[in-house]
């Protein structure tokens, strides 16, 4: 797959001609991630189509006026964990139930996922992820899967580079406890 | 020694590989899913703030607002019963109370005997001794009453 730079992206985005071209092609070139990184917070596919869908079109309206003081990788990132933490907190508001009780629901429709491939151990480490509070599970999510700079991840989720490896070394120590007792 | 740098190593013995599958074909089909999305959202008309600063539909519908903010008021407001104090006062500014003679007083303590409870009679006693204060006569007002 032919791979732009964010320069190329932005040209081509900025002529009229050409903007549904780098469009697709932004689309072909980040979806992968994205996908991973928000299924990965919401467990389920459908869910996660549904905010991946979201994601872009917000990317779409917004492109014309990004500022290249960052990267668009970033950028995406930043709009698609921003979508994650409001389903998250729409799920809990629409049923009225504490995040605890949302993550025990993630849990279970886990067990039930027809597209989740993983043995039993890897289902517990997920289970094990899942008890992480919600930023700490992004930050685990991001350096132990998708083996992510922590600098982008400073600049992803608005946090100092030192607290995200407090917090990444916090959640290593809690799913070790957790599998321990597995 | 344990450093912040290793740190992301400390989970010995657990595989780091994706367990989540997607539907068969998904990530091939999702851009032409996506560019038609964004077909069908640039063909749908959207209401945008942008047209307040357009002159022509600006003063539009600036007229449209004013008129129909002055269509409520005239709506709303008659059929509005008037309270009591507004009466008041109007009569008052109006200069009606000096047109009014004692027998319109009369009449209207008469009325209100007739239609209300014992709780105005005593609205009814200070009328009749304003009127002996003024000389009427006491049998006048018996009749009348």
């Amino acid at each position: 797959m032919q791979e732009l730079s964010d320069r190329e992206i932005l040209d081509q985005f900025s002529k009229p001609e050409t903007r549904n071209y780098a469009f697709n092609l932004l689309v072909r070139q980040y979806q992968q991630r994205l996908y991973w990184h928000i299924r990965k917070m919401v467990i389920n596919h459908d869910d996660t189509d549904d905010i991946l869908q979201n994601v872009f079109i917000k990317a779409f309206n917004g492109l014309s006026n990004f500022r290249e003081d960052s990267k668009i990788f970033t950028w995406l990132y930043r709009i698609a964990t921003n979508e994650c933490i409001t389903f998250l907190n729409n799920k809990k508001k629409r049923f009225f139930i504490p995040m605890a009780d949302v993550e025990n629901q993630l849990s279970q429709n886990l067990e039930n996922d027809s597209y989740f491939n993983g043995d039993r151990i890897q289902m517990r480490l997920q289970q094990a992820i899942l008890t992480l509070p919600e930023k700490q599970r992004l930050v685990f999510n991001m350096k132990y899967y998708e083996d992510m700079k922590y600098e982008d991840m400073s600049e992803i989720l608005g946090t100092s580079v030192g607290a995200l490896k407090a917090s990444y070394h916090h959640a290593v120590k809690k799913i070790e406890e957790f599998m321990k007792r597995f | 020694m344990k450093t912040e740098d290793n740190l992301e190593h400390d989970l010995q013995g657990f595989s780091r590989e994706n367990p989540f599958k997607v539907p068969d074909g998904y990530f091939d089909r999702f851009p032409s899913e996506m560019s038609d999305r964004i077909a069908q959202q640039n063909r749908k008309p959207r209401f945008t703030l942008a047209i307040f600063f357009k002159p022509i539909p600006a003063f539009a519908a600036a007229v449209v607002i004013t008129a129909g903010i002055i269509a409520f008021n005239v709506l709303s407001s008659s059929n509005k019963p008037l309270t009591e104090e507004e009466i008041t006062n109007y009569v008052y500014q109006e200069g009606i109370i000096e047109d009014l003679t004692d027998e319109d007083i009369l009449e209207y303590a008469f009325l209100n005997t007739s239609k209300t409870d014992t709780t105005s009679n005593r609205e009814v006693e200070t009328i009749q001794d304003y009127l002996l204060d003024q000389g009427l006569d006491e049998s006048d007002i018996i009749n009348e009453l």
